[in-house]
């Protein structure tokens, strides 16, 4: 127990420290530009890149580079932007980030409801078309560009059918605090959340059948018929059960990676000021300072997250926990 | 103001303490409170001022709710004339347009009816094929780049592109197959008329492409010398109704400073005739104004037979107050008054 | 599909077989078709069915439809005249989809944003194809320390969010292109996308693929193999690949279905497809400039994308129950 602890804890040390390399490497070791000149900014001064090199370390080994990169981003938090005239980009992200956090808590919330339900009713009604049915639109959702899906939403919502009954609650674009105005939150983001959902409905539903009706052929599964027990009973309480396992380590790792900006698009397309739109628009200011902060932060929070889903793992699991 | 925040927005209150002195020059404002919030895009902030959630919004109606505004929200616009223009700055010191045929020729070329429909059609824009906007001193109708002028025959006003013409004098020229790198803002109508240039530069036979970075960017970029723009597209605002603010600030040589992000004369453009022009023009404003004017319009003239720019459009300011608004009061130059808005 | 190395014909004829049986997979596949041949011949169609022009803007331009001339700016109808609208779905060859705001023809650019779209596309899946073959087999046959730094490196790059890795990729490029000692890559070369697509992609398939290679390294044909003598390189190249060949072609319809994707939301943020050039990616970010008035232009590359992308899964599902591969991956984000 200890033993697998130690060594999960060992491994994320060793992605987090290889993570942040490989970030490192992509922002300042990419054949091409100088990256004094991509820091500061097209057009800067002299002094101003004279400053930025001497900051950054410019002039002195990779290594060195790479620590005095991590200290400005995790010790000091002085990472400043210079395309945004000296805007410190770590409180930056930190005001950011509850916007996403409840843009993606409430999407999974909707995808985990909804595909545990068409995934289950797909897997009982195996071969029928409301089974083929249902993992076509899972299908179609996951086809769907969700910057598109999000557009014809705004059309829809905001402009071509605002005035009818069935939208005319719908506020304009953006992002209102939850602590200010909890109705107004949960209508602002009730249709974003619907839209990130889609493609995770589809892909949920589509993986929990497949697991169900492969379970189908176990040999527990066939105990529990041969007890007697009904179907419906069987595929719940045993079948969807042992499926959740995996369902729920996917869920961790898309959880966390939508946190850590994957739903840039979605915050684009409706204007909540997330990371994900902060990092959208240090990229049309070609802000480097920012995006390498909103994309470190991300990738270190998605290592983090997941060891702590697999270390819970540790602790929930029998056959690990009970393992000596 | 009470609470400023770059991302966010900002709080304007009413000043407990101040007294109207006079009305005509500071007037004590009618709301108590204007809070300005930024971070929403155009299309939101219409949307907003639409349902009624917003009153007044900093930027342009974007194109594509231009209609909309004008048909069902057509008493709660504001149009009003600016001294904006926008045009393309013509480096003449690099090739291609070192040569004044090459500059002539996309003057010539440029379609500035469909500059007028980018910026959302007659009622908001009109062609300008000089440097002096409409509404600023020494301003005569001409156009000395359209089908059937030419610089000692100008037109009064801009009819239809002259490509034959433009062809010819790009031959002439022999600049044709150059490359040129068009500066500029990321920004929509400015995309817009930049994706026109390119059309427009490859037509004439160069090879052309665009390169656009933000605004804030793209200003000082385009002004040092350093970075050798040959095509810069940009607009110029008057910071008050003079015409030197734009001829002598933006073509003379003193305003040209090499390596400089203070350079507003983007073209580099530096002509001591001209120069002796514009200073006759200024000195002569306090002595006898007309003969100003006529010198400024003189100016105007000489300056676009050296065609150091592209002029292209004059633009209005279309904007868009809620329902509950009254009194906008707009002077020429800053725009509506937020302070003397009557909001219910 | 791939490179396929001649295979014992049996079975791939039996699974050939077996998905020309798939209804659902051959629909897909002649869409797939349908699609690509109408992108091919996208210059006729601009040429000699809409007689425009889609590279150049035409703003002040007009056609002339059912002997009547049109502007394709048109203007508003209302009492201030404020703004124009580009011309709407015509119903007629010229500007069948109506016009951009550029005054561009839609449908023609939707052709050739269409052969930009899968050409990158197709690229980016079979680079990606043969980035993930080659670290899959070398992890998956050489185990031990080789498979310890290839099996960490994908992890790495699997905990960093795809369009964030793809975005930080995108920007270093973007702006200045790639200098690599004598090659030159222009900044808005297709080669980008493709790479940085190809790239981000490279865990996602090298994972299944390098499962597949342990399990072979166990068979019995690779032991007696070993045991010949036979150099590692022949085994590789003669008992592995052919093997692997079935993940890959699973695969392969999947990759391109991803790539698709990222490709027209990297092209949607504009640093994918550089203008004046189009993809379907920045033909919808073109309309959504337009989206309150002329929808179309957003929607239609949209559809477009949207039945691509569902052919594509529906294909590789068939090709995942003709070749009977349970492990390729099911993932799709």
């Amino acid at each position: 127990m200890m033993m697998a602890l130690l060594r999960r804890l060992g491994q994320t040390v060793f992605v987090l420290f290889g993570i942040s390399a490989l970030v490192f490497l992509v922002f300042f070791a990419t054949p091409g530009a100088d990256p004094t000149a991509r820091i500061a900014g097209r057009n800067a001064s002299p002094q101003t890149m004279e400053k930025v090199r001497q900051e950054y370390g410019f002039d002195r080994p990779l290594p060195v580079q790479y620590a005095t990169m991590m200290k400005k981003l995790f010790i000091t938090q002085d990472l400043a932007s210079y395309v945004d005239r000296g805007e410190l980009v770590v409180p930056e992200i930190a005001r950011a980030a509850p916007v996403t956090v409840s843009l993606v808590c409430g999407a999974a919330l909707i995808w985990v409801v909804l595909s545990i339900a068409m995934g289950t009713i797909a897997a009982a009604l195996k071969g029928t078309w409301i089974d083929r049915g249902l993992m076509m639109l899972g299908l179609i959702g996951i086809s769907m560009p969700v910057f598109w899906l999000g557009q014809v939403a705004n059309l829809i919502t905001q402009s071509r059918y605002h005035d009818t009954w069935l939208f005319s609650w719908v506020p304009g674009l953006g992002y209102v605090p939850l602590t200010e105005n909890p109705w107004g939150w949960f209508k602002a983001l009730v249709i974003p959340w619907i839209v990130l959902a889609v493609m995770f409905i589809g892909i949920y539903s589509r993986v929990l059948r497949a697991d169900l009706v492969a379970l189908s052929g176990e040999d527990f599964m066939r105990t529990a018929r041969a007890k007697g027990l009904s179907p419906t009973r069987i595929l719940l309480r045993h079948g969807l059960r042992t499926s959740m396992v995996t369902f729920v380590s996917l869920f961790g790792l898309d959880f966390a990676q939508l946190v850590g900006g994957g739903a840039l698009l979605t915050e684009v397309v409706f204007g909540l000021p997330g990371v994900g739109r902060l990092t959208y628009q240090a990229l049309t200011n070609l802000d480097l300072p920012l995006i390498m902060a909103t994309v470190m932060y991300s990738a270190v929070f998605v290592v983090l997250a997941n060891a702590v889903v697999d270390i819970l793992y540790l602790f929930l699991d029998p056959r690990v926990r009970d393992a000596r | 103001m009470t609470r400023y925040d770059p991302a966010t927005g900002m709080v304007l209150e009413r000043n407990p303490y101040f007294r109207e002195w006079a009305h005509d020059a500071q007037p004590a404002g009618y709301v108590d409170a204007i809070q300005v919030t930024f971070g929403l895009d155009p299309e939101g902030e219409v949307t907003a001022i639409e349902n009624g959630q917003y009153d007044w919004m900093y930027e342009d109606v974007p194109l594509d709710r231009l209609g909309e505004v004008g048909s069902r929200y057509a008493g709660q616009v504001q149009i009003y004339t600016l001294l904006l223009y926008y045009y393309a700055a013509l480096n003449v010191r690099i090739p291609p347009f070192n040569s004044l045929k090459a500059r002539q020729a996309l003057n010539y070329a440029i379609n500035r009816h469909a500059m007028v429909i980018y910026h959302g059609g007659a009622a908001v824009a009109t062609p300008l094929c000089q440097l002096l906007p409409q509404g600023a001193p020494g301003y005569e109708p001409s156009c000395a780049y359209t089908k059937g002028a030419s610089p000692a025959h100008p037109l009064p006003q801009w009819q239809a592109p002259d490509l034959e013409e433009a062809r010819k004098l790009v031959r002439e020229s022999g600049t044709a197959g150059q490359k040129v790198t068009i500066i500029a803002p990321l920004e929509g109508r400015y995309a817009a008329m930049a994706m026109e240039l390119r059309s427009t530069l490859a037509s004439l036979g160069y090879e052309a492409s665009v390169r656009s970075m933000t605004q804030t960017v793209q200003f000082p970029y385009v002004q040092n010398s350093d970075n050798h723009v040959q095509l810069a597209l940009t607009g110029w605002n008057a910071d008050y109704p003079s015409a030197s603010t734009f001829l002598q600030t933006l073509f003379a040589c003193a305003s040209f400073r090499p390596h400089s992000d203070n350079s507003p004369n983007m073209s580099a453009f530096c002509n001591p005739d001209i120069d002796a022009l514009m200073n006759k023009a200024s000195a002569a404003a306090l002595t006898s104004p007309t003969e100003s004017m006529q010198r400024w319009t003189e100016a105007d003239r000489a300056l676009m037979a050296q065609a150091p720019a592209v002029p292209l459009v004059q633009i209005k300011r279309v904007s868009l107050l809620s329902k509950r608004t009254r009194n906008a009061i707009v002077t020429l130059n800053d725009e509506i008054l937020l302070s003397q808005l009557q909001v219910r | 599909m791939t490179a396929e190395a001649p295979p014992p014909p049996g079975p791939w004829r039996q699974a050939m077989r077996g998905l020309a049986r798939n209804r659902a997979a051959m629909a897909a596949l002649a869409v797939l078709v349908l699609i690509t041949l109408s992108c091919v011949l996208a210059p006729l169609y601009a040429r000699d069915i809409a007689g425009t022009d889609p590279f150049t803007s035409n703003v002040a331009g007009s056609i002339t439809l059912d002997g009547h001339e049109v502007d394709i700016m048109q203007p508003n109808d209302n009492p201030l005249h404020l703004g124009l609208s580009p011309i709407g779905p015509t119903g007629h060859a010229a500007y069948l989809l109506g016009a951009d705001s550029q005054g561009r023809d839609v449908a023609a650019r939707m052709l050739y944003g269409g052969r930009n779209s899968l050409l990158i596309s197709s690229c980016a899946a079979v680079l990606c194809l043969i980035l993930a073959a080659a670290t899959g087999i070398a992890a998956g046959f050489f185990g031990g320390l080789v498979d310890a730094v290839l099996s960490r490196l994908m992890d790495i790059m699997w905990a960093v969010p795809v369009y964030l890795f793809a975005i930080s990729l995108s920007i270093v490029t973007v702006s200045q292109g790639l200098k690599l000692g004598p090659f030159v890559v222009e900044a808005d070369s297709l080669l980008i996308p493709i790479v940085i697509i190809a790239l981000v992609y490279v865990p996602y398939a090298a994972r299944p693929i390098r499962g597949r290679v342990l399990a072979l390294r166990q068979a019995e044909f690779v032991t007696a193999a070993r045991c010949l003598g036979v150099p590692r390189w022949r085994i590789v190249l003669f008992d592995i690949l052919p093997n692997v060949t079935t993940t890959l072609v699973v695969l392969g319809p999947l990759l391109m279905a991803l790539s698709l994707l990222a490709e027209s939301a990297l092209s949607f943020l504009s640093i994918g497809v550089q203008a004046p050039a189009a993809s379907w990616g920045t033909i919808i970010q073109d309309g959504e400039g337009l989206i309150y008035t002329r929808p179309m232009v957003a929607i239609a590359p949209g559809l477009a994308i949207v039945l691509v992308v569902l052919a594509l899964n529906i294909l590789g599902d068939g090709l995942r129950d003709a070749l009977d591969v349970r492990d390729a991956a099911r993932r799709s984000s």
